[in-house]
């Protein structure tokens, strides 16, 4: 019997593909450590000694836990009802609702942070109706006081701020679990002695079901508040969490001879980060092997026909839920439109001078047409890499998963997904000091700020992509190949055109990652001409306030960078409401 | 003496203005077997649902032992309703998904002699520390039936209950189920629209046009 021969190069393909890309994704950090390292002149006795030692670095370590800790859980206390609600009743807008409340997660850190930087500003929302954040005698700072926290009312800013932006975690994950849970499930545990009793049915019902979907928002919402950057810079600049501390001290660390504090200062802040972070990957991973059990579910439409109106009560937690959502970017939006004026008696002007200053540009740094054209070049060529390059990564995985190698093939999923645990601020300074300090050609290549988005972005591609792939018949792949397709065509007609909703909102998704993206880009970016829109936000919020203009200014370009993000929400949700199949 | 354990009377229902089910009559005597036959989608399954209290219903009453039954949050008590699949709680294995069937009231240690009597009783007892998602179709319903079992109720509803099981399997476990409930001495309404394995089970057998008629 004639045994088919393949090339070594057939059968080695994948494996080198898939080695490369993880030792490209690993190459900066672990370039970055080896340089820390170097030059931070300790042993490692020395070094714990320092870590332990240091009071900024350990405060740091306290606040950041702490922070991320009690927003995650506000998070989940917000979270859990508001999915239960959205998910027990016909509503008759819930595609739109579920889109509005996943607003904030592609929100761009910098403009969430402008968002509420706006709401707690002079004249802003919080301040009109009578919470002074900053006001000694308000409840919010006594309280403070009371539990020894001095800065207590920007600090609670911050919670909230975090909590905001991880809800919609809550509802992504619980939301559609819920709603299509099959309703044997419950009949059946209600016919159950222990049905009976509200205590049991979570206890023996919902809390399994629910745990691990609620785990991993949970997981997901401490990690993105852990790693938070702009927020902690804009709401709390007399406090540094590690990725703070890490982000400003960054930007001096790894020279020879060059302030060494700053050096060691990084080396332990990200090293602490990374064995935090590293625990959080632990439980995330036991959550998938341990929680993850399949329940009989029914369709979406099914159920429609199944489930009551809401009540009136449920229709005013959602529609409470959705103005505290939409209100930060009213804060943006409002106060791009005010300017400071000491002639009214309400303490400004409703203008469009920073509209008008924004578009014809005659301010003295960078212009806002500069910045958003900068910005839309560095998505596009993150689009371009992300996107062949996740396609090649999956057929290079769907073939070792086709030879039967299927745990291998997990592995190396894993591991191109686990980037998505290294936050945004290491990445910056595995670009900075790392390649940088290996290649310094590269600190003048224009397209150097595109590699952290690439990065960044690679891995949520690639959980898009890849299931989606494996849901394919390999089939339409053989019959093109009998057809004698040339190869294009080939793997057009086998994933292509099963695949296009995928592409569109892999190709929104790094857009809006791209466009949004902070942390990296405030280390990898030297060059004033290089600034992007996120990076303009920041450069116009640090500007002297005695100039009127420049505050309303920075909400003029987080107005246009929260437009690009809506813009890409809306494809993404049109998209998947359509296919109704990407997760 | 009552000798009728389950009477549904009269039960009629309406969603949004679609007749579901109208005017449906039907009477369990203590110890038997009804079989009820129907072709699919005519309304077998939401009658069982009303008659044990999981669906309220828009008309009629349900009298389970000479008492007249009220439509709360949860189902009526002592009434034992197997799904069509087996509904077996992931989370959970073969022997902790028996004692959730398991009168809560008792102490943990009896909880677990109970759960295991139950799966001997259908001879699985064996597959009792089993993830639930490695059961076939049959052991599944075995282990369904053991979780009935455990309940204690005089009264079962089984809905279809072979139906994910496979075709050699079916005519085995149907004798069995009727010999377990024969040796419990329970009464039960067997729903199906499989002729052979309503014969096979039943004392009586009803068809569906005859419980819309009887009055």
């Amino acid at each position: 019997m004639a045994t088919v021969q393949h090339s070594k190069a057939h059968i080695a393909g994948p494996y080198v593909l898939l080695s490369a890309v993880l030792f490209f994704t690993s190459l900066p950090i672990l370039l970055a450590l080896s340089q820390l390292i170097l030059i931070s002149e300790l042993t490692f006795i020395e070094f714990m000694h320092y870590m332990l030692d240091h009071s900024l670095l350990m405060a740091s370590l306290r606040f950041t836990i702490l922070q991320a800790f009690v927003s995650a859980t506000i998070a989940m206390c917000v979270g859990i009802p508001v999915a239960w609600v959205l998910s027990r009743y016909s509503w008759r807008y819930k595609s739109f609702l579920k889109s509005v409340f996943t607003l904030p997660f592609i929100t761009p850190s910098i403009v969430a942070a402008a968002g509420f930087l706006a709401l707690s500003s002079d004249q802003g929302i919080l301040q009109s109706i009578g919470i002074q954040l900053n006001s000694p005698g308000h409840w919010i700072a006594r309280f403070g006081s009371f539990i020894g926290i001095e800065d207590f009312g920007m600090i609670f800013l911050l919670i909230l701020s975090h909590a905001w932006f991880n809800i919609s975690l809550f509802i992504r994950y619980l939301e559609p679990r819920i709603t299509t849970l099959h309703p044997d499930w419950e009949m059946q545990f209600l016919l159950l002695p222990k049905g009976g009793q509200r205590y049991y049915r979570i206890r023996y019902f919902w809390l399994p079901f629910l745990g691990g979907s609620v785990l991993t928002a949970w997981l997901f919402s401490f990690f993105f508040a852990f790693t938070s950057f702009a927020m902690i810079r804009w709401l709390t600049p007399s406090r540094y969490s590690l990725e703070s501390l890490t982000g400003t001290f960054g930007q001096f660390a790894g020279i020879e001879g060059y302030r060494l504090d700053a050096t060691r200062m990084v080396l332990a802040s990200t090293l602490l980060q990374f064995f935090v972070l590293s625990f959080v990957f632990l439980l995330f991973h036991f959550q998938r092997r341990n929680m993850n059990h399949a329940y009989k579910s029914i369709s979406e439409q099914e159920l429609f026909k199944q489930q009551t109106p809401p009540p009136k009560i449920a229709k005013a937690l959602i529609c409470a839920f959705a103005g505290l959502v939409l209100l930060p970017y009213a804060s943006i939006l409002t106060s791009s439109f005010r300017i400071r004026s000491s002639t009214t008696t309400r303490g400004f002007d409703w203008s469009l001078d920073a509209w008008e200053t924004a578009i014809f540009g005659n301010f003295d740094s960078i212009s806002v047409t500069t910045a958003l054209s900068n910005s839309l070049l560095y998505a596009t060529v993150t689009i371009c890499v992300v996107l062949p390059l996740t396609l090649m990564v999956s057929l290079a995985l769907l073939e070792i998963e086709k030879r039967g190698h299927r745990k291998m093939a997990n592995f190396f999923q894993f591991m191109c997904i686990v980037p998505v645990f290294i936050s945004a601020v290491t990445l910056g300074i595995g670009i900075s000091i790392g390649l940088i300090s290996f290649a310094p050609f590269l600190i003048q290549w224009r397209f150097l700020p595109t590699i952290p988005h690439i990065f960044l972005t690679f891995p949520f591609a690639l959980r898009i992509v890849h299931p989606a792939m494996q849901r394919i018949d390999l089939r339409f792949l053989e019959q093109a190949k009998l057809l004698g397709c040339s190869f294009l065509k080939t793997y057009w007609l086998g994933f292509g055109i099963h695949l296009r909703s995928v592409f569109i909102v892999v190709i929104s998704l790094s857009f809006a990652f791209s466009m949004g993206e902070f942390g990296a880009s405030f280390l990898v970016v030297r060059f004033e001409s290089w600034t992007s829109l996120s990076l303009l936000v920041d450069t116009l919020l640090s500007r002297p306030k005695f100039d009127p203009i420049a505050y309303p200014l920075s909400m003029v370009v987080a107005t246009i960078l929260m437009f690009f993000t809506f813009i890409c929400l809306l494809i993404i949700d049109n998209v998947q409401g359509k296919s109704g199949e990407i997760q | 003496m009552i000798d009728t354990i389950l009477k549904i009377q009269d039960i009629s229902m309406i969603i949004d203005e679609k007749i579901i089910l109208s005017n449906c009559n039907l009477k369990l005597k203590k110890g038997e077997i009804l079989g009820l036959i129907g072709p699919s989608g005519c309304g077998k399954t939401t009658l069982l649902k009303i008659a044990c209290g999981l669906i309220q219903p828009t008309e009629g009453e349900i009298v389970v032992d000479g008492k007249i039954q009220i439509w709360t949050k949860n189902p009526f008590p002592n009434i034992t309703y197997l799904f069509q699949s087996p509904v077996l709680f992931p989370h959970l294995n073969v022997i902790e998904n028996v004692r959730l069937g398991v009168d809560k009231n008792l102490a943990k240690k009896d909880q677990i002699i109970t759960a295991m009597n139950s799966l001997e009783f259908t001879n699985i007892q064996h597959l009792a520390e089993r993830n639930v998602n490695n059961l076939s179709g049959g052991e599944a319903q075995r282990v369904a039936f053991a979780r009935a079992h455990a309940q204690q109720n005089d009264l079962m509803l089984l809905d279809e209950p072979f139906a994910s099981v496979d075709q050699e399997q079916k005519m085995n476990l149907a004798l069995e189920f009727k010999q377990w409930i024969r040796s419990l001495k329970k009464s039960a309404i067997f729903v199906t629209h499989d002729e052979q394995e309503v014969y096979a089970v039943s004392d009586r057998i009803m068809r569906w046009s005859e419980i819309q008629k009887s009055q």
